[in-house]
């Protein structure tokens, strides 16, 4: 749908942690490394998780912004590896940010487009009038079976935009949203700690290829736009050579796309992806840009939003995708073991 | 195990989250943690002031196997050595913390380092989280 209301995007704010496991460390390890479009990927620290890195992100949105945390009137928080399945994870956030008491705070969670979903959501806070700005964050650290393959491609990180109706430097097309029901693509039964996939291969892309097809055509004949109008696209929930794949099929060159496939340089990380992804692009686009964004959620439908930049969004030195990316501190495969606390449930 | 209760974690949550202090309002010295009445002046009229988080080591040590009280033993055993310090924060106060994304070799005393937020351990299956401190980055 069209939305009548000025609401955007005010600013964003990134957070990766400095671990980093090479894919050399799995080929030693296990004599081989599933993902093919995968180097090295980001893995949380002993001491992090997805609320940890969620309030590093948020601050540094904050940092990135004229806003401060006393203007927020929401806080929602979207992952699907919270360290709380019950006791409202954003409520730890909001105290670790300062945010006011009467702050409405919110989780989101249960599958990996629910970063976006919660940015939408965000967006409705703001244009039905319910408040002026609400902070969303996005972390994410999903955790599989050390013994699967899925493992292998699990990243983290986390991302944080503001949204309002003052100051905004990214204006708000419209959305299209799809939902669906597929089986066995990806999942975690209550009460267990680990992603799980019933491997099927080309059966689940089919079907999620009609889903990210028609969610992205629906956007764009809502809107009555053209792939050519737009200068970035990023399609997050699949995989980098799949979601070129699909870009292509959709009509917008690799060049648009290639920017936003932060997967490729942190791994899968979850609920985190689509605004991590949208941050990076925010950073690096410039006035009157347009940014399509989709998010597929396995087994769930997917998400996707148009937005043309009416200022700058640049992080403040330091704080950038780019500046998180290059700091960094190699482990070797036991040390991951131990630090994922593979070795010892607790 | 120092044993810190839950109602006793909760009441320091806002300092030990998001570094609010007590600024005194005869003195105007900054307390953290808080205290009955000012470590300067003695007075016991205060009011909240958050802080920036941004100090610089006083002096700090490496923790090792079988140095770590018991609630950080899993974290030295699983994570290694870590490191803490006694942190000045710019607006006065002096607080324990450990310093998280370092080499020994970056670790000097009077070096910046600025507060992230973190887990700081699991007692009686809640996380406690609260405040740690990284070398400066920008």
């Amino acid at each position: 749908m069209t939305r009548e209301s000025p609401t955007g995007i005010v600013g964003c704010g990134v957070y990766i942690p400095r671990l980093r496991i090479k894919r050399e460390e799995y080929q030693k390890a296990w004599a081989y490394f599933a993902p093919r479009w995968l180097e090295e990927k980001s893995v949380v620290g002993f001491d992090e998780d997805a609320i940890t890195m969620g309030v590093e992100a948020a601050a540094n949105a904050f940092r990135n912004t004229k806003l401060d945390v006393s203007h927020v009137d929401a806080a929602y928080f979207a992952s699907t590896s919270p360290p709380y399945s019950e006791k409202q994870n954003a409520s730890t956030l909001a105290a670790a940010l300062g945010c006011r008491s009467d702050t409405a705070a919110l989780d989101m969670t249960s599958s990996a487009k629910c970063g976006l979903s919660a940015l939408l959501s965000g967006l409705d806070f703001v244009a039905s009038g319910r408040g002026r700005t609400c902070l969303i964050v996005a972390a994410d650290a999903p955790l599989a079976d050390p013994n699967e393959s899925l493992d292998h491609q699990l990243g983290a990180g986390a991302a944080a935009m503001i949204v309002g109706r003052d100051l905004i430097n990214g204006v708000i097309e419209g959305s299209f949203s799809v939902t669906s029901e597929s089986l066995g693509e990806r999942f975690r039964r209550n009460g267990h700690s680990f992603v799980a996939t019933v491997d099927l291969g080309r059966y689940h892309e089919a079907s999620s290829d009609d889903v990210i097809i028609s969610c992205v055509r629906g956007l764009m004949h809502s809107l009555g736009r053209l792939p050519k109008e737009y200068d970035f696209f990023a399609l997050l929930g699949v995989d980098p050579p799949r979601a070129l794949d699909l870009a292509k099929k959709l009509g917008f060159e690799d060049t648009k796309t290639v920017p936003s496939l932060v997967s490729g340089k942190v791994g899968d990380a979850g609920a985190a992806s689509p605004l991590l992804a949208l941050s990076k692009l925010l950073e690096l686009s410039s006035f009157k840009q347009r940014i399509l964004i989709c998010s597929y959620g396995p087994g769930a439908g997917a998400d996707s939003l148009s937005i043309v930049v009416d200022g700058e969004m640049k992080p403040n030195p330091g704080i950038g995708f780019d500046d998180y990316l290059a700091k960094k501190d190699y482990i070797d495969y036991p040390a991951y073991l131990k630090i994922r606390r593979f070795l010892r449930r607790t | 195990m120092a044993y810190v209760s839950i109602p006793t974690y909760s009441r320091s949550i806002p300092q030990r989250y998001a570094l609010i202090g007590a600024k005194c309002k005869s003195c105007h010295a900054v307390n953290l943690p808080r205290t009955l009445s000012c470590l300067t002046c003695g007075r016991a009229d205060f009011a909240p002031v958050k802080l920036s988080g941004r100090g610089k080591i006083y002096c700090y040590t490496m923790i090792s196997r079988g140095g770590s009280p018991p609630e950080f033993s899993l974290q030295q055993n699983l994570a290694g050595d870590y490191y803490v310090a006694v942190v000045e924060l710019e607006e006065g106060p002096k607080i324990v913390a450990q310093i998280v994304d370092c080499k020994p070799e970056e670790l000097k005393i009077g070096q910046s380092v600025e507060a992230t937020f973190r887990r700081i351990y699991e007692d009686e299956g809640v996380i406690r989280y609260g405040t740690k401190f990284r070398l400066t980055q920008t």
